[in-house]
């Protein structure tokens, strides 16, 4: 006979197939699922911008919406003497940009949340209202397109991002962004992934490409980016949490049942 | 009397509390407010008037802008002396080396 868990009169007991019999209270079984379906980040108040955010034991993910602006970026220079990695040369260029959503990924250890190197990058010329909508691949260098089992996603490289073990959650999503958005814009995608989003977004507006078309754009009119119709991605904000959860090898098919659940619950205490 | 609002071509990157920015009005409403960007923090904040130097005072705890955070605003580099106009992006950049 498979496990079984029954819950009866204050307590739960699990019966496995070896015959083994385990008793907790039903306010430690709910403990347990309590931490099961709660993040492990709730001291912290959440950061401005997060819109949503899925716990799946190890792996929370957060979506992070950063509104349209023109920022300053540093973008490889045409006369670069190399793409990538030392020597690059880059110059200051003004880009109008629009929403920026960031999916940052995260796995506990211990009591910790770490951010893992599985975060992404999509724009999106609304904000964000729903886990029904829909985003589009972001027009940048070094958001790596990368291919997997179940759809195409815009990597953002993070093998520079220099680890705080002791930072929080949110300070870690803070690195993240001021990574993404400061670090320097080379050809690296091109040279290791075979192509950036933004290579793969050419002649999507006539605006964009090369990117001094783009800065042009962005002095004429500081809201350009609300304006280009960014390649979208056919898959729903929940759609991609989903994959990135699934791709986390934590599928919600491939979690341990609840027995198995409480089993490890009740073996730890 | 057709009256109407025009909005300029610019982006307002978060409302501010309690206006509306397309009430029937003649002149826009005057709200001192800068869109600060820094990092996961994006605020709208009456700051117009003020020198970046002083903004950056106001909100390097609040915000925990780095002291070496350079201010861009509008997408320009700016001096800690230049004063902050209703309506602008100020943004604060750290350095963050390159990515792969």
């Amino acid at each position: 006979m498979p496990d079984q868990l029954l819950i009866h009169k204050g307590q739960a007991v699990l019966h496995t197939e070896e015959g083994l019999e385990l008793k907790r209270s039903e306010s430690q079984l709910l403990e347990m699922l309590r931490d099961e379906f709660v993040p492990p980040c709730q001291i912290d108040a959440l950061p401005d911008g997060v819109k949503f955010y899925d716990w799946r034991p190890p792996f929370l993910v957060v979506v992070h919406q950063s509104p349209p602006h023109v920022r300053q970026l540093r973008w490889i220079a045409a006369d670069s003497p190399v793409p990538f990695g030392e020597g690059v040369v880059y110059r200051k260029v003004r880009l109008s940009l629009p929403y920026a959503v960031t999916f940052a990924v995260y796995e506990q250890r211990g009591p910790g949340l770490y951010l893992t190197h599985a975060n992404e990058l999509y724009f999106r010329n609304e904000p964000l209202r729903s886990r029904q909508d829909q985003v589009g691949y972001p027009a940048l260098l070094n958001l790596s397109q990368v291919h997997t089992p179940l759809r195409e996603k815009a990597w953002i490289c993070t093998q520079y991002l220099e680890p705080d073990p002791d930072a929080t959650w949110t300070e870690q999503l803070q690195m993240l962004l001021e990574h993404t958005w400061n670090g320097g814009f080379n050809l690296s995608s091109e040279n290791h992934e075979g192509a950036s989003w933004f290579g793969l977004s050419e002649g999507i507006h006539p605006d964009l490409h090369p990117v001094e078309r783009w800065e042009q754009a962005s002095a004429a009119f500081d809201a350009f980016a609300l304006t280009v119709p960014w390649k979208t991605v056919p898959l729903c904000v929940a759609d991609i949490m989903d994959c990135i959860f699934e791709e986390s090898r934590n599928a919600p098919g491939a979690r341990p049942d609840l027995p198995a659940c409480f089993l490890n619950f009740a073996q730890k205490g | 009397m057709r009256q109407e609002t025009l909005q300029t071509e610019r982006l307002a990157t978060g409302p501010a509390p309690f206006s509306d920015r397309f009430a029937p009005t003649a002149v826009a409403p005057r709200t001192g407010r800068v869109d600060v960007i820094a990092g996961i923090y994006a605020h709208s904040m009456p700051l117009a008037g003020m020198t970046v130097a002083q903004a950056r005072l106001e909100l390097e705890d609040r915000l925990n802008i780095a002291p070496e955070a350079t201010a861009v605003l509008d997408g320009v580099e700016v001096g800690e002396e230049d004063l902050l106009r209703e309506g602008q992006v100020l943004n604060f950049v750290s350095p963050a080396g390159e990515k792969g």
